[in-house]
């Protein structure tokens, strides 16, 4: 559904991204892992159709993103980036004025089961406020592909129980869900794929389960073993 | 491009109210004096509507500018680009909206000027030697001030603060895009701004002359001339936010 | 709920759901939630859920009523014999520990006996 080819981004002779392929398949949630700097932000901005490759392609629905992929993939940034002026309510008003698949009421429901009133100025919001509400109106878009950049950073323990909740409902057969972090146990068990990215380059791409089941090893092992620390892991 | 149009003006509203309760208050001072003949309160509220309108409409067209450059230089850059619209019809939003305050302020600043010259006209018999300055400071020529042409006057000068207004979206957009990673990307962007609104100078000089004569059909090609520099220069600021922003 | 490193994430909720049918603290015979409401209560991926009620299924512990959700079984039975399988698991994971720290099962057995 979402292919990425070779793609390569350079920012002022420093490479972000180099030679990325990947493919994402609907039905499947994948984490997105690599310490911070690896180039996942900037990956899932081309993807997003943000920003362009300076090579390569990534296409949704074979065909190249852009102004029109915007409609069906849903990217949330890292960043808070909501207008100064917003309360919450606003933040959803602004999302059903430009996109056709936001639902009000499953918007209203998420800020009631995350505890966020629709009053409150985004301004005046505290840091895990601000994740839940961005997670909260990206994910009340009925969306084909979801793409959260590092969701649970700097958030307490409650709201990232609340964050994950709301990434596993929205999961579905027809949709792909991408998390990034650079954290990842907090992801473990919640996705089925992990995608390794390591200084620009892509590092692997592993199934959870498949990991545990065959080779005895969590996703945290063999992080720690492609990322170059300790070898872990051992007979079943 | 409706929602985008809405969200600009959002984004504005709070300094064009301010304008206005500024207008409103000198207007209602002029108002007051032109009842009592009190020259004071005249001279004040005159100098005071002036005021309010050149800062106004400048505030309004820089206020723009530096909300485009919020728009694309920080974090809040994803409200716009997140949304399934491309850069023409983004900063065309931005530029019906800005420019088109602008020119509602300023045909509505001319039409109350126009009203309160009327006013005292009624008011002070002997209001022809007034005119007549007004006439030359405006036109630079005793005989031809009418209204008309005193309103297509205002309305050229105008027309011109809205290309700048268009030139300054072209140097922001120059800064965050193809002057990235300069260490002097604000200073040669303001530089690339001066030079081309001092070569739009000269061409406009070359076509029309400098000399102030106003007759309607200089005035109309001279609006004209703004309008297609206006479109020209949203064209190619669009075209580099398509090819060459990263947000 | 934490899972451990070495063993698949869906085989761990399957034992924490048998245990919760061995304790009856799920009833013979009741609804269990549906699958996207277990992943959510594990905090598991939802794929994963749906494994883990594959694999009960298939083992009998629990039966599908089409439109209606999954139930676990009433044959109490089932449910004994899983009680057994588990106290095997448990067995075997103390043996291993036991015979690693060099205690012969007899020496185990007195242990056992002589502790609170």
């Amino acid at each position: 559904m979402l292919e990425s080819f070779e793609v390569t981004k350079k920012f002022l002779g420093k490479t972000a991204v180099d030679g990325v392929s990947i493919k994402l398949e609907p039905g499947h949630i994948y984490a997105m892992l690599g310490p911070n700097g690896s180039g996942k932000t900037t990956w899932m901005k081309m993807a997003a159709g943000l920003i362009k490759p300076t090579s390569g392609v990534i296409k949704y629905k074979d065909e190249p993103v852009g102004v029109r992929s915007r409609r069906e993939i849903a990217y949330m940034s890292t960043e808070p980036y909501f207008y100064d002026w917003m309360t919450v309510g606003d933040v959803g008003k602004y999302y059903q004025d430009f996109f056709d698949d936001f639902s009000m009421e499953a918007f209203e429901e998420m800020l009631q089961e995350m505890d966020l009133e629709k009053k409150l100025k985004c301004k005046e919001l505290s840091s895990g406020m601000l994740a839940k509400l961005k997670v909260a109106v990206t994910m009340a878009r009925d969306a084909k592909v979801y793409m959260l950049d590092e969701p649970l950073n700097g958030i307490d323990l409650l709201a990232r129980d609340e964050v994950l909740n709301a990434i596993i409902r929205h999961a579905g057969e027809d949709k792909v869900l991408l998390v990034s972090s650079h954290l990842v146990e907090e992801l473990e068990s919640v996705v089925d794929y992990a995608i390794f990215i390591n200084k620009s380059h892509l590092a692997g791409v592993y199934e959870v389960e498949e990991l545990r089941q065959n080779q005895c090893i969590s996703l945290a092992d063999k992080y720690r073993e492609v990322y170059g620390a300790a070898e872990m892991g051992g007979a079943c | 491009m409706g929602a985008l149009i809405k969200y600009e003006f959002r984004k504005s509203w709070k300094m064009k109210g301010l304008v206005l309760c500024f207008t409103a208050f000198f207007e209602l001072l002029f108002l007051f004096g032109a009842w009592k003949l009190s020259d004071d309160l005249l001279a004040a509220s005159i100098t005071g509507l002036v005021l309010t309108t050149i800062c106004g409409l400048f505030l309004i067209g820089v206020y723009g500018i530096h909300v485009l450059s919020k728009d694309i230089n920080t974090k809040q850059s994803y409200m716009l680009f997140m949304t399934p619209n491309n850069s023409y019809k983004i900063l065309g939003a931005k530029v019906i909206e800005n420019c088109g305050s602008v020119l509602i302020s300023g045909i509505f600043f001319t039409v109350l000027a126009i009203l309160d010259i009327m006013l005292l006209t009624i008011r002070y018999e002997d209001f022809k030697g007034v005119m007549e300055l007004l006439s030359v400071v405006v036109t630079g020529d005793v005989a031809t001030l009418n209204y008309q042409t005193f309103g297509m006057a205002c309305f050229d000068g105008v027309m011109s603060w809205v290309y700048l207004i268009c030139l300054g979206f072209l140097a922001v957009v120059l800064c965050a895009t193809v002057l990235k990673g300069n260490k002097f990307n604000g200073l040669l962007s303001f530089v690339a701004f001066l030079v081309i609104s001092v070569v739009v100078n000269n061409i406009h000089d070359a076509i029309y002359g400098d000399l102030y004569i106003y007759s309607m059909s200089r005035l109309v090609s001279n609006i004209g001339f703004y309008a297609l520099l206006t479109l020209v220069f949203y064209l190619i600021t669009a075209w580099i936010m398509d090819n060459k922003l990263s947000v | 709920m934490q899972y451990d490193s070495k063993t698949p994430i869906y085989m761990q909720v399957i034992d924490a759901i048998k245990l919760d049918i061995i304790n009856e603290r799920i009833k013979t015979g009741e609804k269990l939630p549906s699958s996207r409401d277990l992943a959510v209560q594990y905090t598991i991926n939802p794929n994963t859920a749906a494994r883990v009620y594959q694999e009960l299924e298939r083992e009998g512990v629990c039966y599908t009523k089409r439109g209606m959700g999954t139930f676990v079984t009433e044959d109490e039975s089932k449910i004994k014999e899983c009680r057994h399988e588990m106290a095997h698991g448990c067995l075997e994971e103390f043996l291993k520990c036991i015979s690693e720290l060099g205690i012969s099962k007899d020496e185990a057995i007195e242990m056992i006996k002589t502790t609170k």
